[in-house]
């Protein structure tokens, strides 16, 4: 039952052209003055200054705006833009709102103009911050410490593959241990790593407890076994309570074990890595502590890991002095090396650590609590929606702080698919949903997320909105299937988006791959 | 560059899917006749109108219409149906002798379609159809099943009609752009054995070209299309090359077994079950007997086989020659078992099933692994019927 007032909804449409399109020759935004006297007789002619083999032969193609015109230009595209606009339910990614105040911290000249190969004596305070940060994350995990080096969950996920990789080539059975075994529900840069990293790929399935079985894990397990990695609970929001076993059974083999926590949020403060005896996890900085997400960065994995391992962590590391200062430490002789440049993306882990310390282990905890309530209030209400189904019905286990549900009894009757009803949602101004993550094993799946940050009336409003598309997939199926109407951009055509060949990230590929339409 | 308008074969099969709905499963063989008489009511043609008005109302359709023909039997095998929808200069008529529509009729028009030399056959039935137009075509041209009858377990038929016409879309405008055949991939035909009181029994038939659409065609795909067939195919070529010298190697029916048979060269038919040393086949569409005679002159022996999708069965159905007793004497660990991870995902649960004449005579392994890449597997729970299919009793190991 539809409990809003469905507001209506046009986004702007400004049909705007490529900046390049734009220029007119000779526009300027800015004229620098004219050199002055003094300033040639002290330096002769400034343009000389400039060495011959640095001067541009021919001047680079670049738009001719004035200031204006830029200004325009570039509020009509970010009018274009949904993000974080409208409601965002967008599951597995934990949407939360970035505090305006931790912005401003991270724009102050001491972070933004920072670099990192500054003498770490005029940078302490930073390395405070990400010391400080470490050991919070070794509250929160058990584990001995943290390093913020991997630019998001996969290369977090990556770290561990690597790290799997130094520790039994340093203990002379890398030949041997040449399998990770992961879950088909396991975030897939799990599998994805791990064959980056040369390993091959045992994947359990699913089974009827909503995920795969103890006696599942121990028939693969052997002296080939090199590492698990799973999540706990993965997208499907169901604990595996025999997660001690799991990881007692891979360590007697001599397996290490990686705890994706993507889905921390539904347990934040309630179970430790190191408590259930992981060896490593990892924590989505840009998700679950409040740090920016989006277009693929900027973000943070970080990575921590049991003392055993911290010499085969990526470098450098930083540490602290008997004195209270704090220092670099090169990676030593054992370590994976680097997997990404420098020691973070440090104004995440600042607005991390900010958002941590604004929260308090309370505000964890209640955090925790209110993400597992708002799932389940939703799901209550998504379900008395016809067309919707719950992932994996016959397990009546309660999910945690998200599950994956599917829209095919919608598309067996209407052919309107989850897709379509993706689509049609903008229409009314709520954000896209995540779909679900591979492989897609519910058929025409979606997962969304109510996560701490959004209120009941932005969650019955998202529902409703759902409902509204579900009524109108039976009434028009057509319809919904060309939608969406009210966006920026219309459906496009059945047409060649994933073609290389009409692929342009620069103008220059623009201009050669579309020279028919210049 | 002028191409060829896209030549679309069309074929309704008018009684599919009137058992459904009155409890039959299925409509061969005379069984519409009783189906009638229960009260069914033709669905057939109906379920080919959701697709084909899908098609007809698109923007693709007036892109590119010009650049489509469809040819199709006269009356109510197609042509009633498409010159009530469209302009008659689109559709090229094929005579009919009379007005039945058996089995055998629809073979008559496929052979005829393949003469006419069509791009693709588009058909509304169930799997008795994809049978029958299979048997005629093989995978010389691709087959795209609009789903209309009691069974959809081929791998040719689309979720839904209107998803049949959202592939019909991409075909038609794909087909004006690019000069090659439609870009396609394996489907297995499969089939109920009518006549069993045992509704499990699937039967293999073959593998069938249809077009290459993995998000609309089968139920657990992606819309980026995770491409197992690619990953197969690297399978095949990795397995193919560290095949050891002197050792006998069975490979099970399926299209998946016969990727690595074509990558060493070899054209084997992919129904049978075939024994390879060095290089040659030593063993063409070999049964039982053959089979364990050359098992029991080789001591270095391993065994390959496919997975048939929709029930998930390892042995005891299209592949019976391999029976309990060639598997205990090949050995468990000997198996070597390959399938797309879209296949195994379509199984839910991960299990596969075995259905033996023989019993075994020891308990099988709870897991097998299944390999999806080179460097990929599955672990699949085995579930073994013990007794006769009669019984249905299950034992979970």
């Amino acid at each position: 039952m539809i409990k809003s007032k469905i507001r209506k909804y046009h986004a702007a449409v400004w049909d705007e052209p490529l900046v390049m399109d734009l220029s007119q020759p000779g526009r300027r935004g800015a004229f620098a003055p004219a050199i002055e006297d003094e300033i040639t007789d002290s330096v002769g002619d400034p343009s000389a200054l400039v060495p011959t083999a640095l001067k541009r032969k021919v001047a680079p193609e670049l738009p001719e705006l004035s200031e204006f015109e830029v200004q325009r230009h570039y509020l009509h595209l970010s009018q274009q833009t949904l993000g974080m606009m409208g409601i965002s339910l967008f599951g597995t990614c934990t949407m939360k709102y970035n505090p305006r105040l931790n912005e401003r911290l991270v724009y102050q000249p001491f972070v933004a103009k920072m670099h990192p190969h500054q003498d770490p004596e005029t940078m302490q305070g930073i390395l405070e911050i990400v010391y400080s940060f470490d050991e919070i994350l070794r509250d929160l995990s058990g584990l001995d410490k943290f390093v913020f080096q991997a630019g998001g969950g996969a290369d977090a996920a990556y770290t561990m593959a690597t790290l799997t990789r130094a520790y039994h080539a340093a203990r002379g059975e890398l030949a041997q241990r040449t399998e990770i075994i992961t879950t088909v529900q396991a975030h897939p840069c799990n599998p994805a790593t791990a064959a980056a990293a040369g390993f091959k790929v045992i994947t359990l399935p699913l089974e009827k407890d909503g995920y795969p079985s103890l006696e599942a894990l121990k028939s693969v397990l052997s002296n080939r076994t090199a590492a698990l990695m799973v999540n706990n609970p993965d997208d499907i929001g169901i604990y595996n309570p025999q997660i001690k076993e799991w990881v007692k059974a891979v360590k007697e083999v001599g397996g290490l074990c990686f705890y994706d926590h993507a889905n921390f949020n539904g347990v934040m403060t309630r179970i430790r890595a190191a408590d259930l005896g992981f060896d490593a996890c990892m924590y989505m900085l840009h998700k679950t502590f409040g740090g920016t997400k989006g277009g693929g960065g900027p973000a943070v994995g970080a990575f921590g890991c049991r003392k055993e391992l911290v010499p085969y962590l990526a470098g450098p590391t930083v540490e602290k002095n008997s004195d209270g200062t704090y220092f670099l430490k090169e990676e030593g002789p054992k370590s994976v090396g680097r997997v990404r440049e420098f020691f973070g993306n440090v104004p995440v882990v600042i607005r991390a650590y900010s958002w941590t310390r604004a929260m308090g282990i309370d505000g964890l905890r209640d955090a925790a609590n209110i993400s597992v309530l708002a799932n389940n209030y939703m799901e209550k209400r998504l379900l008395a929606i016809k067309g919707v189904t719950k992932g994996l019905p016959e397990l009546t286990k309660r999910r945690l702080e998200m599950t994956r549900y599917s829209l095919g009894e919608l598309t067996a009757e209407t052919g309107v698919t989850t897709v379509d009803v993706q689509n049609r949602m903008t229409d009314y101004g709520v954000d896209a949903f995540w779909l679900s993550h591979e492989p897609w094993f519910i058929p025409e799946p979606f997962t969304p997320e109510a996560g701490e940050l959004w209120s009941i009336e932005d969650i019955d409003y998202w529902i409703d909105v759902l409902e509204v598309v579900c009524e109108e997939a039976r009434k028009d199926p057509e319809f919904v299937k060309n939608a969406p109407y009210n966006q920026v951009v219309h459906k496009q055509g059945s047409t060649n988006l994933d073609d290389p060949k009409n692929w342009a990230t620069t103008y220059r590929a623009y201009k050669r791959k579309h020279a028919s339409k210049k | 560059m002028k191409h060829r308008p896209i030549r679309i074969g069309f074929i309704i099969n008018p009684i599919a899917g009137m058992g459904g709905a009155v409890g039959l499963h299925g409509t061969d063989a005379g069984i519409h006749l009783e189906a009638a008489r229960r009260g069914a009511s033709q669905i057939s043609t109906q379920r080919a109108a959701m697709t084909l008005s899908f098609l007809f109302n698109s923007r693709e359709w007036l892109q590119a219409s010009s650049e489509t023909l469809f040819i199709t039997p006269e009356g109510q095998m197609g042509g009633d149906l498409l010159q009530s929808m469209i302009d008659p200069t689109q559709i090229q008529l094929i005579p009919l002798k009379n007005d039945s529509t058996t089995a055998a009729d629809t073979k008559e028009i496929a052979q005829s379609l393949f003469e006419h030399g069509v791009d693709l056959i588009l058909f509304a039935g169930g799997d008795g159809t994809a049978r029958d137009i299979f048997e005629v075509i093989d995978e010389k041209i691709p087959l795209l099943g609009i789903p209309a009858g009691v069974k959809m377990r081929s791998g040719v038929f689309g979720l839904h009609p209107a998803r049949v016409g959202e592939v019909l879309q991409r075909i038609i405008v794909t087909s004006s752009r690019i000069e090659n055949a439609l870009p396609t991939q394996d489907a297995e035909i499969l089939d109920l054995d009518e006549n069993s009181s045992d509704y499990s029994s699937s039967q293999f038939f073959g593998v069938a070209k249809t077009p290459y659409a993995p998000d609309l065609l089968q139920r657990s795909k992606s819309a980026s299309g995770d491409s197992g067939a690619s990953a197969l195919d690297e399978l095949a070529l990795h397995y193919a090359k560290a095949m050891k010298p002197k050792r006998l190697y069975i490979f099970g029916p399926g299209g998946s077994t016969n990727r690595i048979l074509k990558s060493l060269g070899l054209s084997l038919s992919p129904k049978g079950v075939h024994a390879i040393m060095d290089g040659h086949c030593i063993g063409e569409d070999i049964g039982e007997a053959e089979i364990a005679e050359l098992v029991a002159r080789n001591s270095e022996c391993e065994l390959i086989v496919g997975v048939i999708g929709g029930q998930g069965y390892l042995f005891g159905r299209g592949n019976q020659q391999l029976s309990s007793g060639v598997i205990e004497a090949i050995g468990w660990s000997h198996i070597y078992v390959l399938a797309s991870a879209e296949k195994l995902l379509e199984l839910m649960p991960t299990e596969l099933h075995m259905d033996f004449h023989q019993p075994l005579r020891n308990p099988p392994p709870s897991f097998l692994q299944v390999h999806t890449s080179s460097s990929r597997t599955v672990v699949c729970r085995l579930i073994y019927q013990v007794a006769s299919p009669s019984t249905s009793t299950l034992a979970r190991n």
